[in-house]
């Protein structure tokens, strides 16, 4: 057999060296640019590395979407899903790089209030101790907040002022009108993401308590940008308003509001009541955010340090606190529902003569206290492993009782099959083989 | 089957009761806009703001050139020509001073015929330094002593340090 001059004639070694010259010029753009960035602060930084980052994520994507096309049919919906992941990131970070530059590039901020903002979404996820929703979806709907609702905000609220308050005489019309402004066109764009989740990802959506923490969840990126905005003018103090005092008690709590009204339309039977709870959710959020930015009108803030610290807590509990009072009793009234719905299926689970609750288990997996007990006594007898497959097998049950109660009541839209494989995956965790997908 | 609409009852009417408190609030805003934003007042007539210039408190005049920004230990005022209104008409005008409009000043309600002589409206928050920040000017129609149409706005800014 006879050698070719070139192996790969369309591909001649010179290439190589072109590509990596390319490279390079690249990795050396982005270096660069993020030692600006992180140096001087530099909005040219912040625009060669969005802008590069925009291209390479969109190229990938349309580089996905010709394989799904063309050169991949057969995982045309995979390569799909992932292109559509990555062009939604692409955007996501044109938009965080937008809400930067309107908070002057506050760099320090973003790293200030990650933790606290990673902590609230850590709690309001470890309460939901039922069936706890997915990371994933968690932070798609903190993502939402922190900078397409942000965004959305910013470009209404901007018009209003221009077309509506421009017009209004300075005093208490203007200030009610400067109120509504606010809470209008940050609660619609917050609460747009819950009803987007509800309508998409029905299965990980199951009742009001879903929605109080989705919701909690949008708002919660909401506060972490505006945060992030108001501290570049107004310093640390911001960070204590909005990050340790308002943390819970503002935007996520009107958020949780309209999620909670979006939760019990997921249950309510009727398009009317769906409908009309949906809408309550969302009045109420706007008036409890109206109600906010209005008390300003008649109780300014004091100029005197001592006052302020004072004024501003007061504040918190006179305005937000009695709806964050109501969101509990939503969320209160939804666990109990959610507890005595899954306890019931959990028994009649217990009663099939191959089903994936055990009789014996059936009071353990009812209680949230219970359940913890019984992994760490599989920690106790087989170590992490016994724990990790303990928790899992608690999940598949609950997945399955959840499921079990939507079909019961008539609010599920997936085949019988769904229930039929979340009994089987129960069954292939207990026997220890690897569950079927 | 049976469904079990109690299970989710208790919460269904909370949020109604909710949504009713939220249209109440709202509705007590809409109120209050309402009445200091009456409707039907629109005349369409339209004052002229000369400009906003340096302020000397010794000759109550104005000096310099039309600028839009001053620093706070800069005395500054608009000046408004009166003429371009009917002589009749109730005006006035003011200083506003911050996001919620903190009252800095101004002269009026009176005909606008009557303030011919008062066409230089100094910002006065009771010292020589003014707070940094934005202020308004603000000329409006007055109707039983309240103002009802801005007629003209022009905004400054006020430079810290």
């Amino acid at each position: 057999m006879i050698d070719a001059a070139y192996q790969r004639p369309h591909r001649p070694p010179r290439y190589r060296l072109a590509a990596a010259i390319g490279g390079g010029i690249l990795l050396a753009l982005l270096l660069g640019s993020a030692y600006e960035l992180v140096a001087f602060q530099s909005l040219v930084a912040v625009l060669d590395l969005a802008g590069l980052l925009l291209v390479g994520l969109f190229a990938l994507g349309t580089w996905l979407v010709i394989r799904a096309v063309d050169h991949d049919p057969a995982r045309r919906g995979s390569h799909l899903l992932r292109a559509a992941v990555l062009i939604g990131v692409a955007l996501a970070l044109f938009l965080f790089a937008v809400n930067l530059l309107n908070a002057r590039l506050n760099l320090a901020g973003v790293l200030a209030c990650i933790p606290t903002t990673g902590l609230a979404l850590w709690v309001i996820r470890q309460v939901d101790y039922n069936e706890r929703e997915p990371w994933r979806l968690v932070l798609v709907a903190a993502g939402w907040g922190a900078v397409v609702a942000t965004t959305l905000a910013l470009v209404f609220e901007s018009l209003w002022s221009y077309i509506v308050d421009a017009g209004l005489i300075p005093g208490p019309g203007q200030a009610v009108a400067t109120a509504f402004n606010a809470a209008l066109f940050e609660e619609v764009p917050k609460g747009l993401a819950v009803l987007l989740l509800f309508l998409v990802m029905r299965d990980e959506f199951d009742d009001v308590v879903d929605g109080i923490v989705y919701g909690a969840a949008v708002g919660l990126g909401f506060n972490f940008m505006e945060t992030v905005v108001y501290m570049s003018v107004g310093g640390w103090p911001q960070f204590f308003i909005r990050q340790v005092l308002g943390l819970f008690l503002g935007h996520a709590t009107y958020t949780a509001l309209i999620g909670a009204g979006i939760g019990i339309a997921r249950q309510v039977q009727g398009n009317q009541r769906k409908v009309l709870v949906v809408a309550c959710g969302f009045i109420v959020a706007i008036a409890a955010h109206f109600t906010w930015d209005a008390w300003l009108w008649y109780f300014p803030h004091p100029s005197d340090p001592a006052l302020l610290v004072l004024s501003i807590p007061l504040q918190y509990l006179a305005m937000t606190g009695p709806f964050f009072l109501a969101v509990m009793a939503l969320f209160m009234l939804g666990l109990r529902a959610e507890g005595r719905a899954l306890e019931a299926q959990f028994a009649a689970e217990a009663l099939l003569p191959d089903g994936g609750v055990l009789p014996r288990e059936v009071a353990m997996l009812a209680s949230p206290w219970r359940r913890i007990d019984a992994r760490f006594q599989a920690l106790g007898r087989h170590g992490f492993g016994g724990y990790r497959w303990m928790r899992r097998l608690q999940r598949a049950q609950l997945d399955l009782a959840m499921e079990r109660w939507h079909r019961t009541r008539r609010e599920i839209d997936t085949p019988l099959e769904a229930e039929l494989r979340l009994r089987d995956r129960v069954l292939a965790i207990r026997a220890g083989v690897k569950p079927p997908t | 089957m049976r469904l079990a609409p109690e299970e989710t009852r208790p919460a269904f009417r909370l949020m109604l009761a909710l949504g009713v408190v939220g249209l109440v609030i709202l509705g007590v805003g809409l109120a209050q806009f309402i009445t200091f934003e009456p409707p039907g007042q629109r005349t369409g007539e339209v004052a002229r703001i000369v400009g906003i210039f340096d302020y000397d408190p010794r000759t109550q005049g104005a000096t310099g050139a039309n600028q839009d920004h001053f620093r706070t230990g800069q005395p500054f005022a608009a000046v408004v020509d009166w003429s371009s209104l009917p002589p009749l008409q109730e005006v006035g005008s003011a200083w506003f001073s911050g996001g919620f409009s903190v009252d800095a000043g101004g002269v009026g309600p009176a005909p606008a015929g009557a303030l011919a002589s008062r066409g230089v409206v100094p910002v006065n928050f009771g010292s020589q330094r003014f707070p940094a920040g934005r202020y308004e000017l603000v000329v409006e129609r007055f109707s039983k002593g309240r103002a009802v149409e801005v007629l003209a706005r022009k905004t400054v800014v006020v430079l810290g340090g």
